[in-house]
């Protein structure tokens, strides 16, 4: 008999129905919310202190470079981190071929959207608009 | 394992309950818990806050298409209904903060146990107190 180098994890590990991929999505949901906790403080710090601010006043706050770099690193993180933790609630609660649809296509076409749409906000702020 | 109480509700599953199976929740043996709230509340927060980001896309929209368009929502964003979803919207994504550090704690295997559950989630709901009050306070004082 062949001696087996492989530990039973390791032979175990990609041979479920899924292949491959639940352990990265839940390192990365865990990723992004570890930077999150600092990227959030400062978002909502940010809203309230801009709290009826003026445009010329959003203006430059975004124009100062740190404070576009932040917006979008939350940008981001908060969508990857959100978006996959709603693919979870919403597979927990649709079924049939409405989720494959849902989870496969919508979700993450409406993710991207927002994403792109939502940078170019920031630069255009940032850059003067 | 302690020996689970007799309790007349739970005959059914008494079994279950012998073997020290765990048993689901059950519609007539119900019984609120702080940690089962909080745990789904982690969940509702979650998704609200994703339901927030159609407001911040309305507020760095209108902002980078120009001052009259966003004048316009910050009209809105003034009115007691726009300051209605800041409040919320800022205690959602405060309790999603404080809440999801203790999942992260779970993750690196601090805190188990009926207790420990029991014990962080006081500390969570205090926490996210502050934190919102705190929060309001400086938006309120801003205003
Ligand atoms: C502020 C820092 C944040 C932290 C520390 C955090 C932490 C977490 C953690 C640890 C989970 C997994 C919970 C579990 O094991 O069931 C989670 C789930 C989730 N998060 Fe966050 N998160 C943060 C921000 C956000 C933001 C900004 C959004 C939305 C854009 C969001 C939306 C969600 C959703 C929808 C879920 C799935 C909930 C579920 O499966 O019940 N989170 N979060």
């Amino acid at each position: 008999m062949a001696l087996k180098m492989q530990s039973p994890l390791g032979r175990a590990r990609g041979r479920g129905a899924a292949k491959s991929g639940i352990a990265h999505h839940w390192f990365m949901e865990r990723l992004t919310a570890v930077a999150l906790v600092p990227l959030m403080l400062w978002f909502v710090a940010a809203v309230i202190a801009n709290f009826g601010a003026s445009h010329a006043e959003i203006s430059a706050f975004f124009g100062q470079p740190w404070n576009a770099a932040l917006m979008i690193m939350t940008i981001l993180f908060g969508l990857y981190h959100g978006i996959s933790g709603l693919m979870i609630v919403l597979g927990d609660y649709i079924h049939g071929p409405a989720k494959h649809l849902t989870l496969a296509l919508a979700v993450p076409a409406l993710a991207v959207l927002a994403g792109i749409y939502l940078i170019v906000c920031v630069l255009i702020l940032a850059l003067g608009g | 394992m302690s020996e689970p109480r007799f309790s007349p509700h739970l005959a059914p599953y008494d079994n279950q309950l012998r073997r020290g199976r765990p048993l689901s929740p059950h519609l007539q043996v119900y019984r609120f818990a702080l940690t089962m709230f909080l745990s789904i509340t982690h969940r509702v927060t979650g998704v609200g806050v994703v339901l927030g980001t159609v407001m911040v896309m309305v507020w760095l929209g209108t902002a980078a298409a120009g001052p009259e368009t966003y004048a316009a929502a910050q009209g809105f964003f003034g009115s007691w209904v726009g300051v209605f979803l800041i409040l919320a919207w800022s205690a959602a994504t405060l309790y999603h903060l404080a809440s999801g550090i203790r999942f992260l704690m779970w993750d690196i295997g601090k805190g188990f146990g009926v207790e420990g559950a029991r014990r962080s989630g006081i500390v969570l709901a205090v926490v996210w107190a502050v934190l919102t009050a705190v929060v309001w306070a400086i938006g309120f004082a801003a205003w």
